[in-house]
């Protein structure tokens, strides 16, 4: 029951979103406050964190295939394919369902309890418009492009690896990754990063938008923004590995 | 900070829209692998054949047609785009054909047996097969001629008939008569030979007749029946006659209206020679059938027994 | 002139309130007074149509807010000013630019236009001088006079209180209630105050009205109330002297 009514709010919240989606002037100069938090200020840690995938999944790939049967070529194809799939995709956006998620949902819950949302309210201007959907749009449309920065640091951080540790030649690595190389791949990491970036954004703005109880009830919010877009990443990888692979 | 956050977010798509069009074309642009190969082929025709036309070996898809354009020769140079890594032989054969009724027009390549392969650029030779319709239309034609010579020889075949009818059958025909009428003349003789005994004969039959007489007065109806089953024999026999006489009207008609057609079936028998021969089979069929109206005795006279007694 | 029929407003299963009628007509000031968690500050937030009541109507100038879309509901939101209790200074923009937000957003001003207006605002507040702060950086006077400065920027027709003097000090609280008075004469607004500050309740308002016991328990002038023998009422003040 609670969970229905939750879902229900939140049905209402995008709709209301959608609805005043078309109030441009509202949120525009909110819009670009948010791409930038969102997109520039991610792309840090989005390439530490695509380096780093690649640079484990190589070296961990090459240990696991070190029988001498299977050509190191084997190991650039299934850590470019890994990444451009599957990890370029899903660990930025935990990574990011902690660093965006909890700063949205936080700011909006600490809006709602110190009565913020309804000081933008009680002038006239839409609150979810100003506030949710300049969020939602900068999710969308900066996940993919994170997707980007962490496919290439991806790929890159395995090519340099298995270059520097001597696990897997160069021209090996890039003759299995182009081998499988497939544009329909790229495809489906950008319908997932796509997903994602609407999965966190909306979940954080909703569990702040609706925060109650005061300091604690933000922190609280906050908490539940981070684990439940979480969880609903893996989910919607999950079934997008279902229904689109 | 004096950069603008719109200026920010610019800065970060364009450079991840760089970054992923240099990645993209790196991962699938490669020297090695994947290199897509132009060959070309040039064909006396490319008729149903365009751009996005795919490429088939051995009934796998290896590439597609990237254009075509006319060249000095005046003939058709085709550009293929072939994907695959397979090597293919230089004396390879590449064939414009479809492969379906009414699928359009692919290009199969038949691999030779060089030891040399294909490179980048390299032209093969182009045969260009007919399609189903195309070959169908081609046999409709070797048709056409066929009963064009089929009824040239019935032709023939009724002439030598007629002419058997005219000449040498009527020689056969008098000898034969001369030689029943000699038979009767020498029955003649016979019977001046022996005239009592055909008196007796006579008598006798006399007898036999008055007998067969009452017999028939006695069996005057069967008679009657028999007599009436004849004639609507040769009613029916009538009947036939006109019937034939119809459907030879019936077949004029039709050989006017092929006369005046179109189209294929037009041209076939629009074909003069095939025309006039029709026309003298039925030249020759009406002066026939003249023949037998006019004069049937001509015809049947000879064969009628019943004219002996 | 606000008119309130009727109205009833409960959470899940607890009441609020209910049948709570009251009429503030155009240059009074009215009080809304009660014990804290009485339901004062949902009433305040159903005349702006911030909630949304179980039944009952809100006429503002003769208009049923709750039948009115979400389009026109923003439009009577903007005759209203608020003050809000914790002053609700967004809080990653400085003081000029609270002030200046909803003149950005609602109209059509000049930069120098807006500049000329948030001083003046600012000026009567006396805050011209913290323009440039940020609102972590002020003191919770200061962020309400803030936050008055930021509700009187539009001119509205109604100015509305939320516990403007609680958490302050009797002398900044009485510099607010100086000011409520002010802006009551100088722009000639209908104030609504909420507030359990008798002393505030007595030196601003024209009118009463007593939150109790889950309805409106008592309604009336400064003088009635003063006479009044109605006991919860008595107890409510008697309390809040004594506390003085």
């Amino acid at each position: 029951m609670h969970a229905l009514n939750q879902l229900g709010r939140y049905s209402n919240l995008l709709y209301q979103g959608l609805r005043s989606s078309t109030e441009f002037r509202t949120y525009r100069k909110n819009l670009f406050q948010e791409l930038v938090k969102i997109g520039y200020d991610s792309v840090p840690i989005v390439i530490l964190v695509g380096i780093f995938t690649g640079s484990v999944l190589t070296i961990q790939t090459a240990y696991q295939l070190e029988s001498g049967f299977i050509p190191a070529s084997t190991i650039g194809a299934i850590v470019s394919e890994s990444i451009l799939i599957e990890l370029a995709a899903v660990i930025p956006a935990l990574v990011l369902a902690g660093k965006v998620g909890a700063r949205i949902a936080t700011e909006l819950g600490n809006m709602r309890v110190t009565e913020q949302i309804d000081a933008l309210e009680s002038m006239g201007l839409n609150s979810v418009s100003f506030l949710v959907v300049p969020r939602l749009i900068a999710g969308i449309a900066m996940f993919p492009v994170l997707y980007i920065v962490a496919s290439v640091t991806g790929v890159g951080g395995g090519l340099l690896v298995g270059h520097l540790s001597g696990a897997v030649p160069t021209a090996d690595f890039l003759k299995g990754a182009r081998m499988f190389f497939s544009p329909a791949n790229l495809v489906f990491g950008f319908v997932k990063s796509y997903v994602f970036g609407f999965i966190i954004t909306s979940v954080a703005c909703f569990k702040g938008y609706y925060a109650s109880g005061g300091a604690e009830g933000v922190g609280r919010s906050t908490t539940e923004a981070t684990v439940m877009a979480c969880i609903y990443v893996l989910l919607a990888d999950f079934i997008l590995a279902a229904l689109l692979l | 900070m004096n950069i603008t956050n719109e200026a920010k977010v610019g800065i970060t798509v364009l450079l991840a829209a760089i970054v992923a069009v240099i990645g993209f074309r790196f991962m699938s642009d490669i020297p090695v692998f994947r290199q897509p190969m132009i060959i070309t082929a040039e064909f006396d025709r490319a008729d149903g054949l365009s751009g996005g036309s795919l490429v088939y070996i051995r009934g796998v898809r290896v590439g597609s047609v990237r254009n075509l354009a006319l060249n000095q020769a005046g003939r058709v140079d085709v550009y293929m785009r072939i994907d695959s890594e397979i090597p293919i032989p230089d004396n390879s054969v590449a064939r414009l054909t479809s492969l379906g009724l009414v699928e359009g027009k692919s290009i199969v390549i038949e691999p030779g047996n060089s030891e040399r392969h294909l490179i980048n650029g390299d032209t093969v030779a182009g045969i260009y097969d007919e399609s189903v319709m195309e070959f169908l239309g081609q046999k409709g034609e070797e048709l056409g001629d066929d009963v064009s010579n089929a009824i040239a020889e019935l032709n023939q075949f009724f002439m030598q008939l007629n002419e058997t009818l005219n000449d040498d059958a009527r020689v056969t025909l008098d000898q034969t008569l001369q030689n029943t009428m000699q038979a009767t003349e020498r029955i003649s003789s016979i019977l001046t030979g022996k005239q009592q005994e055909i008196g007796q004969a006579i008598e006798a039959g006399s007898r036999m007749l008055s007998q067969m007489d009452t017999l028939v007065t006695d069996n005057r109806p069967r008679v009657d029946s028999l007599m009436t089953a004849l004639e609507s024999g040769i009613r029916d026999l009538e009947t036939v006659r006109t019937e034939l006489e119809q459907a030879s009207v019936n077949l004029n008609e039709i050989l006017a209206k092929i006369n005046q057609g179109e189209g294929t079936l037009g041209r076939l028998l629009n074909d003069p020679s095939m025309y006039e021969n029709l026309d003298s089979l039925t030249v020759e069929l009406n002066s026939l059938i003249r023949g037998i109206n006019e004069n049937p005795g001509r015809y049947l006279r000879h064969m009628s027994i019943i004219e002996l007694f | 002139m606000i008119e309130i029929r009727n109205l009833s407003k409960s959470f899940g299963d607890m009441l609020v309130w209910e049948h709570v009628n009251l009429t503030v007509a155009d240059g009074e000031t009215l009080a809304v007074i009660g014990k804290s968690g009485c339901g004062k500050s949902v009433l305040l937030k159903h005349i702006n149509a911030l909630l949304t009541p179980d039944s009952g109507e809100v006429y503002i100038d003769g208009q049923n807010i709750f039948n009115l879309d979400y389009v026109l509901q923003r439009k009577v939101r903007q005759k209203f000013g608020l003050l809000f209790q914790g002053a609700a200074l967004f809080d990653s923009i400085d003081t000029f630019e609270n002030v200046a937000f909803p003149l950005r957003y609602f109209t059509k001003l000049s930069e120098k236009e807006i500049r000329e207006k948030v001083m003046q605002s600012l000026t009567y507040v006396n805050l011209e001088k913290a323009a440039s702060k940020m609102p972590s950086e002020l003191s919770g006077g200061m962020k309400k006079r803030v936050g008055l400065a930021r509700a009187i920027i539009m001119e509205p027709k109604y100015i509305m209180y939320d516990e403007p003097t609680s958490g302050l000090d009797p002398q900044t609280a009485d510099e607010i209630n100086e000011l409520i008075i002010f802006m009551a004469e100088t722009f000639d607004v209908t104030s609504i105050v909420i507030t359990h500050d008798m002393f505030s309740v007595l030196k601003v308002a024209d009118k009463v009205a007593f939150l109790n016991d889950q309805k409106l328990s008592w309604f009336g002038t400064i003088e009635e109330m003063r006479l009044s023998d109605q006991p919860d009422l008595t107890e409510f003040v008697r309390a809040s002297e004594y506390q003085i």
